[in-house]
């Protein structure tokens, strides 16, 4: 392909793309879920943006359109023509390219090896690619956006912002009619981020139709022409880029919430004891100066957005993470875990975000994976405790109501539910003083999710501290005593339940 | 055309909602079970086979051969079912095998009481799979590489010690281990099968062996859990070196001697044993027991083979397919573990 012809037909009034009554399925959730009769239209030589709640089917829906994930219904144009990518390769030649929020170079490449990868060479003769034409094409390519980059730098040796940019010239580069990108701000500073925009700018200005997904309302007033809401999947509504932050955030939450699935009190339990204390804890790139007080039996919400510092402030208080600067104190002493077992056994317990990756193990029985954070103690010579533990696994089988044909049943069999429960059921057995619980419902279906609330609600009435971390906004203000938001790794807010905060005032300090 | 395929999501998504279908259940109890007897099956075949076709096959004396033929191989296939139950590997334990047996018949031809030589042989073992473990767990690489590495370089050190010639005893102490008999059992099977009911006991009922399956199932979720992922790495190579050791031992009894290839290819019998026992490469599932099997498979196969006049060039041949139609089964297994997932 020739470096300057654009693919886009002039003369034609189609725009760029059309969408219509997208789904896309997985198990268990509709990550997409449109109906029949919604379309959403991309023009020609605009800056599209999505916005959405973390799960609001952003960045599934940029990956139905480049080709990652196929979909389960629904109908796409590009430039008028049928459109149905079976791949990202596909997609690419139909001229349609994607910057991803995950890093998309390989790293022990050069720059310029990397714009070859998947593509057609960038300058070759008789299929035989000319590496120094190539270098100069690519370096030409990097003068647009990236000036400081050179082609012949290995990839890995880039800071993350420098691979981002890469990526986006990458894409640029292959003269794209259609350009998705994916939340960049978040790993992109500033003096970048304006390297960004005005490439992004520049391609509108050419006649590209640019769709991108940013979590942050000031970036769309800066650079999106037109932006489209969406929520659970769905489509809400599509706007000028300049509507005002209110209206916006309006949009993006209020759902109807099941108010009986969470505490029903509307009064903020003050706790007993201080649990743990965090004063003025950081972590580069993370979080910074965060600081606050967890007492014993008060759940403490933490909300904020995807990157907002919040896995990262939980991995530091189960150990798993050192903090640069500030200090945590349980109840009696200070507390500088080497790591998580010396976290658990301070009392500490943590159900992480990733259920399948990071908390159960599959092709272990139930029994064992409740049994597996406390099998030492109650060990004796390294020998396996043997009968008592089928008296603890049955109790915690009954007592969380984990569906299953009995102990020495394998979670790979059971529902995400019954999986979290095992997950969650584990750090039961000897009951910690701290409980650090992230996204402790993600996934799986209204009963369990029911039952999770009320055991956790339980739980901090026997006097456990619990701390939530939660992408769900409903969860969040359905179950804490207090609310912390983050933004960008800094403590923006603190929401106190008897002030009945609502999901807007959230929004709005996330963003 | 496209509400058939949203109609079919639908489905596909209620069908995994929290209670699955009896029938499935059913599905996944059969076939554990097949799973579990599969091999225990094929040896069953074999045997019966070979009864059948070779009278000689079915006697004491013959049965009592091919158990001590298999009794090193079945060891290393022990110490390596820890390793390979954590998604390691360890190529090495052929050479450690060569490298412990000179070990232990230099130092008895020096003069050492023979209690010392072996404990030496053992420690050796033990030191090979202490290096093993710690470039492994605690600097990362990758246990193919580390362990081929020390694959060469055992070797290569067996080599030096012995000069490249047999070292050979005419009253090697404790060649009693390699052809003495307890109550009528050789010494080797005896060993064995020692080796197995420890082996046995330390990874189904002592909390290490609980870590070892944890780790091997999922080493993120153990270590979130508080389980030392790292120390049990270590420990699962220093037990394969052990075993390699006790191997070298009995090796070396056996033939009085200390030849400078002694063991070499052992590693490669071994890892099938262990793959036809239905322990997974990819970690978290395996057991010693399916390792014993695995090894009287391949052990029978040589035997009745030999007995049938086979050539020793086509029992290579048939080893080898062994070899991949039991890497063969253990993709099938977990793919369809997958799609049972799904």
């Amino acid at each position: 392909m020739t470096a300057n012809t654009s693919r886009q037909v002039p003369g034609t009034d189609d725009p760029a793309m059309v969408l219509r009554g997208l789904r896309r399925y997985y198990p268990g959730t509709k990550a997409l879920d449109w109906h029949d009769d919604t379309s959403l239209t991309i023009e020609r030589g605009r800056v599209h943006g999505l916005l959405g709640e973390n799960g609001a089917g952003k960045s599934t829906l940029l990956g139905v359109i480049a080709g990652l994930s196929p979909l389960s219904a629904g109908s796409m144009e590009l430039l008028g023509q049928p459109y149905a990518p079976d791949s990202v390769v596909r997609a690419r030649r139909s001229g349609v390219e994607i910057v991803l929020q995950e890093p998309g170079l390989v790293p022990s490449l050069t720059v310029a090896e990397n714009f070859l990868l998947g593509r057609g060479p960038v300058a070759s003769r008789a299929g035989i690619v000319l590496p120094g034409r190539t270098v100069r094409a690519v370096g030409d390519a990097l003068q647009e956006i990236a000036p400081h980059i050179s082609p012949r730098t290995r990839a890995g040796s880039l800071c993350l912002e420098d691979r981002k940019l890469v990526e986006l010239a990458r894409a640029m580069h292959f003269k794209p009619s259609v350009l998705l990108v994916d939340e960049m701000s978040a790993c992109l500073g500033h003096t970048r981020l304006e390297l960004l925009f005005n490439a992004l700018r520049r391609l509108r200005d050419d006649g590209v139709a640019i769709v991108y997904i940013s979590h942050y309302l000031e970036e769309i007033h800066r650079v999106c022409d037109t932006v489209t809401v969406l929520k659970d999947g769905r489509l809400v509504e599509t706007l000028p880029a300049r509507t005002d932050t209110n209206t916006l955030t309006r949009l993006m939450v209020g759902r109807d919430i099941a108010a009986t699935l969470y505490r029903t009190d509307r009064t903020e339990n003050a706790g007993g004891e201080r649990a743990l204390a965090v004063d003025g804890l950081t972590l580069a790139n993370s979080y910074r100066d965060i600081s606050f007080t967890l007492r014993a039996g008060e759940i403490l919400g933490i909300g904020g957005l995807v990157g907002c510092g919040s896995q990262e402030l939980a991995r530091t208080l189960f150990g798993d993470l050192r903090a640069d600067a500030g200090s945590i104190a349980l109840a009696d002493a200070p507390f500088a875990p080497a790591g998580p077992r010396e976290a658990i056994r301070r009392g500490v317990a943590y159900v992480p975000p990733d259920r399948d990756r990071e908390g159960v193990i599959l092709r272990l029985s139930i029994l064992q994976n409740i049994l597996l954070p406390t099998l030492r103690q109650r060990s004796r010579l390294g020998l396996y405790p043997g009968r008592s533990d089928t008296g603890i696994s049955t109790r915690m089988i009954n007592d969380l109501v984990i569906r299953c044909r009995g102990a020495s049943d394998v979670p790979f069999h059971l529902s995400g539910g019954n999986r979290q429960k095992i997950v969650i059921a584990k750090w039961l057995v000897d009951p910690p003083k701290v409980l650090i619980l992230h996204n402790p419902t993600r996934g799986i279906d209204v009963g369990a999710k029911s039952e999770i609330y009320t055991l956790i609600q339980r739980l901090a009435q026997a006097g456990t501290a619990i701390l939530l971390l939660s992408d769900e906004l409903p969860e969040l203000l359905g179950m804490s005593d207090r609310i912390l938001v983050l933004r960008r790794g800094a403590m923006t807010y603190e929401a106190h339940r008897e002030d009945q905060p609502t999901e807007e005032l959230l929004v709005s300090r996330m963003i | 055309m496209n509400d058939i395929v949203a109609a079919e999501h639908e489905r596909a998504v209620d069908s995994s909602r929290p209670t699955a279908p009896k029938r499935m259940r059913l599905h996944a109890g059969l076939s554990t079970l097949a799973d579990r007897l599969g091999v225990a099956i094929a040896l069953i075949v074999l045997v019966v086979l070979f009864a059948l076709v070779a009278p000689y096959f079915l006697t004491v004396v013959n049965l009592l051969d091919v158990a001590r033929q298999i009794s090193v191989t079945a060891i290393l296939g022990a110490g390596l079912t820890f390793v390979i139950m954590t998604a390691g590997i360890d190529l090495s334990v052929g050479s450690a095998v060569g490298v412990t047996a000179f070990a232990a018949v230099s130092l008895t031809l020096d003069g050492a009481p023979a209690p010392l030589a072996l404990a030496v042989a053992l420690l050796a073992g033990f030191a090979v799979g202490l290096i093993n473990g710690v470039l492994v767990a605690k600097l990362g690489l990758a246990a193919f590489i580390v362990t081929l590495a020390a694959l060469t370089y055992l070797r290569g050190v067996t080599y030096v010690g012995t000069g490249g010639t047999t070292m050979f005893s005419t009253h090697l102490s404790y060649s009693v281990l390699g052809q003495g008999s307890v109550l009528g059992i050789p010494v080797p099977i005896v060993v064995m099968a020692a080796v197995f009911a420890i082996g046995w006991y330390v990874l189904e009922r002592t909390v290490f062996g609980r870590w070892v399956h944890a780790v091997g199932g999922n080493a993120e979720a153990a270590r979130l859990a508080g389980i030392p992922v790292r120390r049990v790495l270590v420990t699962v190579y220093v037990i394969s070196g052990l075993c390699a050791g006790i191997g070298g031992i009995l090796s070396s009894a056996k033939l009085q001697s200390a030849v400078p290839d002694l063991g070499t290819g052992y590693e490669l019998s071994a890892i099938a044993a262990v793959v036809l026992g239905g322990t997974s490469l990819m970690g978290g599932r395996g057991s010693l027991i399916g390792t014993l099997v695995g090894a009287a498979i391949i052990g029978v196969l040589v035997n009745g083979l030999t007995l049938l006049d086979v050539s020793s060039f086509y029992q290579q041949i048939i080893q080898g397919v062994v070899i991949v139609m039991a890497v063969g089964l253990d993709r099938l297994r977990t793919r369809n573990a997958v799609t049972e997932g799904a």
